[in-house]
Order: C-alpha cells, then structure tokens, then sequence
C-alpha cells in the first residue's frame, strides 16, 4: 500500500465517523463473543476436571450375584490384590484402587465370648462408626494409621480388661479352633455397640514373617483415577476374579462381584460433557455468523462510496488497488476493536489465556476474511453502471 | 404495501443480505436460548441427582456427672450445655430450618407378595442364620407333633418379688410333619425334638394342654438352629457349644403390664385381642402367671388323631385348613415394604453398604407421580427369580415391627445388634391396598448387617405416593425410617444453626460427593448466564443493523413520497409492516435453521436431554419477533417522517 492509497484510506475513515465507529464497534463485539464463549468453555472444562479430579468413587465387592456385600468367605490374597502385596505373582490391582477397607472376622475361645476382627482402617467396619455411637481413642504415639501394619496391635472395646505389663496393656487371644494364642498389645479403645470385638490389623502376622491366608468377610475400595475408570473397570473384569455383579451370574467359589458405586458420577460427567459440547458447538456458529455480519457491514458501510469507488476505477486505479483499500479500511478498523474486544472480555472475565485469546485472534481472521469477500465484491462491480444508476 | 415493496425489490441483494443476517442472528441466538434452557435444566438435573442427607451421629445419652432439666416437649438440657432433643423439638427445628429441603419420613407395611417366596436369614447360607431376623413372620408355622414329655416348672419372678412369677412347662415333640412351614426349616425338622420350653401358655383354667402320646396340630413361631459346615460334615450348632435349640414358641406372658398396689398385691392387663394372635392373662391360685387363649379366637393347638390330612378334612380341622394355615401360608410369601419420598436418602445408600447393582432408582416423575415401581434386593430377586422389569403383588397389610436386639451371626452370637423386626401379616391389618409393581432397581446389601440404620434382604421399596393415603403409616421415631435432606451445599449452614440451638455435632453429614460436582454445576449455571446475555446482544446488534439498512432503503422513496402529500402515519404503517413481513420470514427462516441444526447436529453429538424443545424454540422466536416488531416501529416512525427542508429527507 503506498502512500497516497493510505491517505486516501483515512481521509475516507474520517469523512464517515459514523460508519467507521459501526464497524468498530461490530469487530469488537465479534471478538468479545468468541473471547466469552471460549472463556466459558474454558471454564467448563475446569470445573468438569476438577469435578472428575474430586469424586470419590467407592466400590464393593460382593458375590457374583450382588446378593451380599459382606458374608464373602473370600480368601485375604483377593485384598492383597487390591493392596498391591501380589505383584511377584503378576495378580495386582493396586494401580486402579485406593484406600481399601476389609474386614475379617474370627470366633474367640478366649477371651470366650468374643471375636476377633481384623481390619485395615476404621472405616473397615460399620460398627466403628461414629453414626453408630462409636468413638475410638488411639493411646499416645498410637494412630490409625498401625491397623495397616503387620504388627501384633490392638483395640479393645472401653470396659475391657486387659493384662497391664511394663506399661503397655495386652490382651491374649486364642481363635476357635487354633492351639496357640496371639498376645496382643493394646493400642486403643474404642466405645459403642461392638463390645465383644476386638480390632486387630488386617495384615498383622500371627507368627513373625508368616502371612497366613484367611477368609475375609467384606472389602470395598476407592477408585485412583476416576479419568481412568473405564480402564480400571476393565482392568477388575479381565483379572478374571471379579465380574459386574448380576443375579444371572453362575455362583462361583473363585470369582467374586465389584459393585462400583458410578451411578451419580458418570451422569454428572455425561451432562457436563454435553454442556460443554454444546459450548463448542456454538463457537464456530458464532465464527460463522461473525463472518457474514463482517462481509454484509462492509458492503453496507462502502455502499454509499460506490460513485467514489467507481470514479477510482475510471481514473485507472486497479482493482487490486480499490480491494486493498477497501480491506485496508476494513483492518484499520478491525483491528483496534480486536484489541477492544479482547480488553472488555478480558475485564468481563477478570484474565485473559492464551487458548482465549487465540480464539479472539481468529475471530479477527474471520471478520477480516468476510470484509476481504466484501472488498473483492465491491472492487469487482462495473464502474460503468454504478455510474449510471441513478441514487 | 405495494409502494413500500417496490425500493425494497430494487435493493435486492441488501434485501437478501439484510433477512441472511437476521436469520443468521435468529439461529444464532435461539440456539443460545436453547443451550440456556438446557444448561440449566442440566445444572438442576445434576442438582437433583444428589442428596445430602444429615444423620444423628449415634444414640445420644445422658452423661454421668452432668445435670439435666427437662422441657414441656420432652427435652433434655444439660448443665453443659448439651442438648437431648425430643422428637417434637427435633422436628419443630427442621421445619423451621431454611437449609432442610425435606424430611423423608417413610412407612414400613407388610406385603403379601404371592407366587413368591420370603427370604429369610438362612436362605443363602444356614449359617447365617438368625432367630432374630426371621420372627415373627417367615418362622410362623404350623406343624403336627407328637408329645413324648411334659415336664413343668416355675420361672421366677425377673423384676423383683412384687412382680409375679410365672407358671410355665416345657412340652417336647417328635416332628411328624411340617404342614405350613418354610422350606428352608423342614428340610432339617426330623433331625431332633421340638420343645416348646418355658411355655406359659395354658387353657383357661390354668391346666397344661399337652399330654405325653397324644399327637397336635400346632402353630407357633419355629426357632430352629444352624448347621455349620465342618470337615467332618454338617454339625449342629448346639454341639459345638452355642446355645440354640429348636423351639416352636407360642405367645407368651411377655407384654404383660403389671400394677402393684399399695398393698403388694398386683393387678394384670394387656395381651392382644387381634382374634388370630390373641391372648389373655390370668393369675392361678398360687398367684402365678400364665396366658390363654380368650373364646373365639383361633387355637395355638389342637389335638387330633390319625392322619392330620385327614383331620384337616373334618369340621373341626376346618379352622386350620381355611383360616390358620392360609395366615401361615402368607407370612412364607411376605415382605417388608418400606414406602419413601427418596430411597438414595437412606444412610446404607450412602455409605456404599447398599448400592443399586441393576437398574435404577426412582425418577422424581415416579416419586411425584407414585407409579408401581419398585427395588427389590438381589436376594430376593434370585431366590424369586425376579429380573429388570418383572411385576410383583404386593398386598399391603400395616403389620407391627419393633427395632430388636439380635446376634448379628451364629458364630458370634455373644455380638448383640439393632435389627427390625417385623411381625407376621394377620387379616385384620390388611389394608386392601396394592397392585402390581415393576422391578426397576435391584440393591445389594450386607447380609447380616446390623445397627440402627441396616436394611434387609426382604425390604421392598416403593416410591410412598404409590399407596394411598400413605401418610398416615408414617413412623418417625426408628433412624432407619426418617432422613433430614438438606439442600445441596447447605451442611455448613445447617450445622451453624444447630450449634446454636445446642446441638452442634449432633449430625454427620453425607453428601453423595455433591461437593466435588459443585463447581461444575456453578460453572455451567454461570456460564448459562453469560451465554443468554451474548446472544441477546448479538441479536440486537444483528436487529439493529437491519433495520438501520432496510430504513435507509426506504430513506430517497419516503421524502418523495411525503413531498407529494401523504401522510406519515399512512406511510409508517406502510413501512413497519413491510419489515414486521421481512422480518417474519428471517424469523421462520432463523427458527427453522435452528431446528434442523438440532436434528442434524447436536442430537447426534449430545443426548436428547438437550436437544431443542420445540416449545422453548416458539417462545423464543415470539420474544424475537415482538423485539424486531417493536424496533421495526421505531425505525418506521423516524423515517416515514424525515427533515424535508433540511435536505436530508431524500432527494428526488
């Protein structure tokens, strides 16, 4: 563009302040759309991340069936899985699960009367619960945390007695049917309904180094990743131990059913998921709508200059040059209501990303695109016949 | 018109430009309309799927040590500053609390569910078996015996001497024949005698009604004992050291209330007087207590001889043949029902100890709209054979149920825990309410779950608006019946207000993950918002350059036209209803492009849930239409009445 076209231009922007504010004002309303829209997409997207980030999905395991979810009689390797203990033998599921609960119960010769539990947390069993009246008090330099060990702890209900020796208290337990005894250090006590249980770690060894294998009364767990839950899901079913629990499963002693607790979570996603579709949907509408409002403004701001134009053509100005200066007119305007736009959906949003930005930026290339359509349009009419058309 | 279509038609190519650009701001706008109604909509359906519910954290009781002063509606205050709330004030702190959107305050009826069987506690496995769980309803049965001994005997008196004690005996059977029982009893029923032990139950005089060699049809509630599964076989449990037996227990004197007089002489009442179940009390000379069955209703026992099928032929075996065994008949067939306003606001449900495995839970249209559906448990839906969409009958009776303490397992049975106990189905509860239900759902749970807020694997549930009148069956006192159900996000809210009625701490608080989806559901709302607002300005901008265009088409034709003396008003009717037709056809054109953008794109990217709703598309394009009539008015009126001397008023 040399010198005398960009004279020409602003001479021309300034004859039409009118007009030229117009289309100002149609660039920067054009780039606050997209810059909105994209922001709230954005945003969307966010929030959907820190929702799936958020939930907690929680799973049980119950029978094939899903007729109990506790009752299992399921061997203690099955949580080893779970707990990731497994890997040397190639049977782990640790990658896809987290804070697992489980349960196992035994009878008592002595102390008679009562059972022994072994648990992994406090949330292993429903009678620790506070909802249940229960309160569990750790003794000092004691915390939850050691029912995940393997050490030969444990709670006892408030009122029981206990053998106090060298300033510890332990408790001497004997499982029905076993011929030796377990001494227990006590570690805490707990009150509520669960008075003839004693709490001991699901892990701990009944002889030093020996991990014996027991059955295990219930076991739930938390998925890791809830991004990955499609994975994790596959991941139980293709271990071959564990099936989606179904009344028309075939009962069977090895397999067991995970109730995975996905109802709430995926629908919530699923809405989401189509809120943000919808969001994305309406951005190139709006690329679309930008575009034809660029191209319908510019003819419309040009139609009153289409003698002036014609006269340019006759004087021997090339079309070329009328296009130019007609796009010329076009960017000059454009862009600083680009930068207006990108300023009033800055200030709207209270910050401005790249990705937002961009999508202003292209907005800007779409309005420019349509005034380009307008310039060629304008540029290419027969100067002849404007000339002769009467206002 | 006719004048004003004219410099339009000259102007074609603004005229088409003008309507694409409407149009184009129409679909644009409507679309934002539409993902407005859509976005909310799905902000309020993800709202909804949560509940937040607020339970009592335990049983709250007295502390030693500290002083309470009672109020007129049945509080405790304590000098701590404690507070031991009554029913009344709990509920009258919940109706007054803002954050509390309901109180699911649900029923527990009694069904009769024919063409199915009941489930009880040994069902899936004999060793879980439990006395508890299975009276009064699933162990009623009716069994001829043969009596081999009567041995009798005194109990002593439990509360003291004022209070009486009671003349009893312990009559022991040899089974003949289970003639209403479960099956899951009679398989083992020839393994042992049968006693009724501690029997306080006499005929009316005081006398023993049982003789040694004489054979019984009687009815009562069976109590049978597990066999566990050793090395060595099936054992009973009685051999390993447990004490259970197997006991067909008749009424007893329990329930009984006793008045001591000044004197230290007492005076008896109570008992039932429901003619299937009733039983009074009498004293004997020896002031000992027994029952026995009043005049006119049904025996506990009847003595025959022979065969009992052919008793149950005769006259006077026609009360057990059509009255006693069809009532024992239909508690084998029953269920629990608990009718509720929202299942997933039940505490197991929000745990994890329960949890839908198949189906699903009620829609709120089938909670408001009380349709025939319903949960059954896995348990159930095996042993019954049920499936996803199967019909079940409930017949509705309002039987009794008491929160009872039971052994949660046969092997610990020294592990006492809440369970509900629901009494058997008699025919002056039945409510001649019911119908076929749907099976939607189907919820695993805990097997020998115990405690305040445990279900079980017999418990139906059914949206409560399905039963008529249901209101009057509700129950607030047991915790497994009654949820507080806060609004979403309104925990914190809700606890300050109970802290400052004292009883801050008094509730734990679930929220089914709400928390993590908050600021999804806040996002999209907002973002709704936002959207609305852009397309309203986008369809302004796109109105207003229009008419701006269409006005200035007109601007030559409109001086000559007033010039040559006609009126502005005829000529603004002219010119307004021209571009009211302009912009009607943008209008259809917008609407219609919406549409088939819908059909054709976002049902096949999104779910129908926000697919466009014609309605919503008509009200928009109606509050389009009126905008542009409007600013079409308005243009009109200043061009059809230009400045002529000022030259700018169109030029001829």
């Amino acid at each position: 563009m040399n010198r005398v076209t960009f004279l020409l231009m602003l001479s021309s922007l300034r004859r039409r302040p009118k007009t030229s504010v117009m289309l100002c004002i149609i660039a920067l309303f054009s780039v606050f759309s997209v810059v909105i829209v994209s922001s709230l997409t954005e945003r969307q997207e966010q929030a959907l991340q820190k929702t799936v980030a958020e939930t907690v999905i929680s799973c049980t395991v119950t029978d094939v069936t899903g007729s109990r979810t506790d009752n299992l009689d399921m061997a203690s390797a099955y949580v080893d899985m779970f707990l990731g203990l497994r890997h040397e033998r190639g049977c782990y599921l640790d990658e896809y699960v987290t804070n697992v609960r489980s349960r196992a119960t035994f009878p008592l010769e002595e102390p008679e009367g009562m059972e022994l539990c072994r648990i992994l947390n406090l949330q292993s069993d429903s009678r620790l619960s506070p909802v249940e009246g229960c309160q569990v008090r750790f003794y000092s330099g004691w915390n939850e945390a050691d029912l995940s060990k393997k050490q030969q702890v444990c709670i006892v209900p408030e009122d029981m007695r206990v053998e106090a020796e060298e300033g510890s208290e332990f408790v001497t337990v004997t499982r029905m049917g076993q011929d030796f005894s377990l001494h227990l250090q006590v570690i805490g006590r707990f009150s509520g309904k669960a008075g003839q249980t004693i709490f001991c770690p699901f892990s701990m060894e009944e002889a030093a180094g020996i991990s014996q294998s027991f059955p295990v009364d219930s076991c739930s767990f938390d998925i890791k990743e809830n991004a990955a839950l499609a994975e994790s899901k596959e991941a139980f079913w293709d271990s071959g131990y564990f099936v989606a629990p179904s009344t028309g499963n075939r009962p069977s002693p090895l397999q067991y059913g995970i109730a995975v607790h996905d109802t709430v979570y995926l629908d919530t996603v699923r809405r989401f998921e189509n809120s943000l579709r919808l969001l994305q949907i309406t951005l190139p509408t709006l690329y679309f709508l930008t575009g034809a409002i660029s191209f319908f403004s510019s003819c419309f701001a040009m139609r009153s200059r289409k003698r002036e134009l014609a006269v340019m053509r006759c004087m021997g100005l090339r079309r070329s040059r009328v296009a130019l200066l007609i796009f010329g007119e076009q960017v000059a305007l454009a862009i600083p209501g680009c930068a207006l736009g990108l300023l009033a959906g800055a200030l709207w949003n209270g910050s401005l990303s790249v990705a937002t930005a961009a999508s202003g930026l292209g907005m800007l290339g779409v309005f420019l695109v349509g005034s380009l359509f307008a310039a060629l349009y304008l540029s290419g009419r027969n100067p002849i016949k404007i000339m002769k058309t009467e206002e | 018109m006719k004048y004003y279509v004219r410099p339009f038609l000259h102007r074609r190519g603004t005229l088409v430009l003008g309507v694409l650009l409407l149009t184009v701001a129409v679909c644009f706008s409507a679309i934002c309309f539409s993902a407005w109604c859509a976005t909310v909509s799905q902000a309020n359906a993800v709202n909804s799927n949560y509940v937040t519910i607020a339970v009592p954290a335990g049983m709250q009781e007295m502390k030693d040590g500290i002083s309470y002063t009672s109020t007129e509606d049945g509080s405790y205050f304590g000098s701590d500053g404690s507070v031991l709330p009554s029913t009344q004030r709990m509920s009258t702190l919940l109706e007054g609390s803002a954050q509390v959107k309901m109180t699911d305050v649900r029923c527990l009826l009694g069904a009769d569910v024919s063409g199915c069987t009941g489930i009880t506690s040994g069902t899936e496995n004999p060793e879980f078996y439990s006395m508890t769980f299975d009276q009064y309803a699933y162990n009623f049965s009716v069994l001829a015996l043969r009596c081999t001994h009567v041995d009798t005997a005194e109990l002593p008196a439990l509360n003291g001497s004022a209070y009486p004690s009671e003349q009893c005996y312990t009559a022991v059977f040899e089974p003949i024949a289970p003639v209403s029982m479960m099956e899951v009893y009679s398989q083992s029923l020839d393994q042992s005698p049968i006693l009724i032990q501690d029997a306080t139950m006499c005929l009316p005089d005081g006398s023993i009604p049982f003789e040694a060699g004489k054979t019984y049809l009687v009815r009562g509630f069976y109590q049978d004992y597990p066999m566990i599964e050793t090395e060595n076989g099936p054992v009973p449990s009685n051999e390993l050291g447990l004490s259970y037996s197997r006991n067909l227990v008749l009424p007893t004197t329990a329930g009984v209330s006793v008045m001591i007089e000044d004197d230290g002489s007492f005076r008896l009442w109570g008992g039932r007087d429901t003619p299937s179940m009733a039983v009074s009390f009498a004293l004997t000379e020896q002031n000992l207590m027994y029952s026995y069955v009043p005049e006119g209703a049904l025996p506990y026992w009847t003595e025959y001889e022979g065969d009992w099928s052919d008793f149950l032929d005769t006259a006077e075996g026609s009360v057990w043949r059509d009255e006693i065994i069809p009532l024992c008949d239909r508690n084998h067939s029953s269920a629990t029902v608990i009718l509720t306003d929202q299942v997933s606001s039940l505490y197991a449900f929000n745990t994890g100890d329960a949890s839908i495995t198949e189906g699903r839970m009620f829609s709120g249209e089938e909670y408001q709209g009380g349709s025939r559906v319903c949960l059954v448990s896995a348990s159930y839906a095996r042993l019954n054979g049920l499936g996803l969409g199967d019909s079940i009958p409930l017949d509705f009776y309002r039987c009794e149920y008491e929160a009872n303490t039971a052994a949660h397992s046969s092997l610990s049975a020294s592990v006492m825990e809440d369970v509900i106990c629901r009494y058997p189905l008699l025919p002056e509860q039945r409510l001649n309410k019911g119908g076929n239900y749907t099976i939607v759902g189907i919820y695993s749970i805990p097997e020998s779950a115990a405690g305040i807020h445990s279900l079980r694997a017999d418990m139906i549930f059914i949206p409560k608006a399905s039963v008529p009148d249901a209101a009057q069956y509700e129950d607030s006192s047991l915790p497994l019946l009654n949820s507080v159900i806060l609004k979403n996000g309104c925990e914190e809210a809700f606890e300050t207000e109970m802290k400052a009625q004292g009883l801050g701490g008094y509730f734990l608080y679930f929220d089914q993950e709400f928390e993590a989806a908050s600021s999804s559901i806040a996002a999209a709302a907002g973002n709704a918002q936002r959207l609305l607002l852009l397309s309203l300005t986008a369809f302004l901008l796109a109105a207003g350059l229009f008419l701006l265009l269409s006005l200035r088409a007109f601007g030559p034709d409109v001086g000559v036209m007033r010039r040559l003396g006609i009126r502005a008003k005829f000529l603004r009717r002219g010119i307004w209803e021209i571009l009211s037709l302009t912009a009607l056809v943008s209008e259809l054109l917008g609407l219609g492009l919406t549409a088939l953008f819908h059909k054709a794109a976002m049902e096949r990217l999104l779910q129908e849930a926000v697919a466009v709703r014609p309605l919503v598309l008509l009200l928009c394009g109606l509050a389009q239409w009126a905008i542009l009539l409007l600013l079409s008015f308005v243009g009109a009126s200043r061009t059809s009445n230009p400045k002529l001397m000022s030259g700018k008023g169109g030029t001829i």
